[in-house]
């Protein structure tokens, strides 16, 4: 196999926050991101998570430091996705409608059947083409948040940031949404950005989990997860996964110890 | 069946409350002058009832003109105000003031600026119609979902398409909630201009041939204006219910249907 040098598609690189109201969210994270990786982010509550993926998104400006990216330059937002925690969709418009949306505000010159096309084949990705009609309220959670997720990837985008997604589902709908979003990665291999509350399941999907700091948030870990992909659900009864979970939750809990102190 | 009985109680109710005015009118032998029986307002309906109806039309023409001048301009005004915030601390005050104001004392003034009777109406009703449908498409135009907003700006939308896009339709059912209650203020504006105006003649509104009735002590034919008055406000009240059930079932909480 050839040795390519990875490219870095996001460079991150001593980014401070402090909010208006005098909170410190984020205290010079520097984090570089390889075309392609699937990178978790896990961290207590309030750490700035949310802050960090919305300063790379272009939603909010950091305090201090910059964000390097090596994205479409043309259009930003093109290239990034954003799947919130809440799935977010306009209730007055169908599943199909909302899927749409990025592509309506931003690829204006776009016909309403190139649109359809596009809009049709994402649905298929995440499994709900059969529900292109019904409205959002119709839908169960774990179907809401696949129409959220199809939306982020109508643009196809480099960059996907997902802020964690699966939060409010139960332990099944999470599993099976887990394996789904791994299989659309390995085929698609955008990059992404992954944060959740639950380390097993950022060591189930990533090839990395970084771990912050309590506020002010900052990187205290960073650690290279070894398994193969395809994963399967096998692998959460590994002892080996189940050591890295052990490893990266004493890191936390001695951080938050720490901060305590 | 259960449902069935449920829309039975209103009628009972009514019905007995016919009854008992009956019984009342019958046993004191009060005379029309004083208070006419239900009989009596039924029968001057059917007889009245066709001239009657000319009025009514009248009352309907500036209520409902009013309306949707109302509805226009309310919620221009808020989409206008939302966009630009310094407009919202300039005007807002004055709109309460709009809202405050008892028409029937701005009516002396209207009635000697504007000849025309039909616009001296309208203006009044539309004073007091436009009010909540400004102040409740204003709090929708505000209640929009941060994330769905994050959303937008993430792509880029443009004003225009975050408008159409993302704000109209978040506060749609904020303005048809405002939109139902000015439906009955704009029927109140048109009576109370109707008899501040102090029209006559078959020409005018029903609320001015109702006044006109009693200043005659023709009380079976007042209260019989009185009922089709009331009916037409009840009416409103339904039509716009079936609008705003029309536009919202597919999404909104407030038109689901039960069950689901
Ligand atoms: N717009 C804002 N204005 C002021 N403070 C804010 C704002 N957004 C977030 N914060 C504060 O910044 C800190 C970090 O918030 P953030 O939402 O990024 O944390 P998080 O790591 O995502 O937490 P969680 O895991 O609970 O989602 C918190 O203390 C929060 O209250
Ligand atoms: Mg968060």
């Amino acid at each position: 196999m050839a040795l390519e040098p990875i490219k870095t598609i996001l460079d991150i690189k001593g980014v401070s926050k402090t909010f208006e109201s005098g909170t410190h969210a984020l205290e010079r994270v520097t984090l570089k991101v390889s075309e392609g990786s699937f990178v978790a982010l896990v961290g207590p509550s309030g750490s700035g998570k949310s802050t960090l993926l919305r300063i790379v998104a272009g939603l909010l400006s950091g305090t201090s430091g910059s964000i390097g990216h090596d994205l479409n330059d043309d259009v930003i937002a093109n290239d990034i996705g954003f799947v919130f925690q809440d799935p977010t969709l306009m209730p007055w418009a169908t599943i199909a409608e909302n899927v749409a949306i990025p592509l309506r505000l931003r690829l204006k010159g776009l016909g309403n059947a190139e649109i359809d096309k596009r809009t049709q084949e994402v649905l298929a990705w995440v499994g709900i083409d059969a529900f292109k009609n019904a409205f959002p309220r119709e839908l169960s959670g774990g179907m809401r948040m696949r129409a959220s997720i199809a939306r982020a990837l109508t643009t196809q985008p480099s960059l996907l940031l997902l802020d964690e997604p699966f939060a409010a589902l139960d332990e099944f709908t999470r599993a099976q949404l887990n394996e789904d979003l791994l299989n659309l990665w390995e085929d698609q291999r955008w990059t992404g950005i992954f944060v959740t509350h639950s380390i097993r399941e950022a060591v189930f999907l990533a090839e990395r989990v970084v771990v912050m700091s309590p506020r002010p948030g900052r990187v205290i870990a960073d650690i290279e997860i070894p398994f193969v992909y395809p994963r399967t659900p096998d692998l959460r009864n590994d002892h080996a996964y189940s050591d890295i979970c052990a490893d990266i939750s004493n890191r936390l809990a001695s951080a938050i110890t720490d901060a305590e102190l | 069946m259960k449902r069935l009985t449920m829309h039975l109680w209103p009628v009972v109710f009514g019905m007995a409350l016919l009854a008992a005015w009956h019984g009342l009118v019958i046993f004191y032998a009060l005379p029309e002058y004083i208070l006419p029986g239900p009989v009596a307002i039924a029968q001057s309906l059917w007889i009245d009832g066709p001239d009657l109806l000319g009025s009514l039309i009248v009352t309907l023409q500036v209520t409902l003109a009013a309306l949707v001048l109302a509805a226009f301009t309310g919620a221009g005004l808020a989409i206008l105000l939302v966009q630009f915030r310094v407009l919202e601390k300039m005007l807002f005050p004055y709109a309460v003031f709009l809202q405050v104001t008892p028409i029937v004392t701005v009516a002396p003034f209207i009635i000697i600026w504007v000849d025309d009777v039909f616009f001296v109406l309208l203006i009044l009703a539309w004073m007091a119609a436009v009010f909540p449908i400004i102040s409740n498409t204003l709090l929708g135009l505000k209640s929009v979902d941060a994330n769905l907003r994050d959303l937008f700006r993430l792509y880029g939308a443009t004003r225009s398409q975050t408008l159409r896009r993302l704000l109209l339709p978040s506060a749609l059912p904020y303005f048809l909630g405002g939109l139902r209650i000015s439906g009955g203020l704009a029927l109140i504006g048109t009576v109370v201009a109707e008899m501040v105006a102090g029209t006559s003649g078959q020409s005018s509104g029903l609320a001015a041939r109702l006044l006109e009735a009693s200043y005659r002590l023709e009380l079976s034919r007042a209260l019989a204006c009185f009922v089709l008055l009331s009916v037409t406000g009840y009416g409103i009240y339904l039509v716009l219910n079936w609008v705003s059930h029309r536009l919202l079932r597919h999404w909104h909480e407030s038109e689901m249907e039960e069950g689901h």
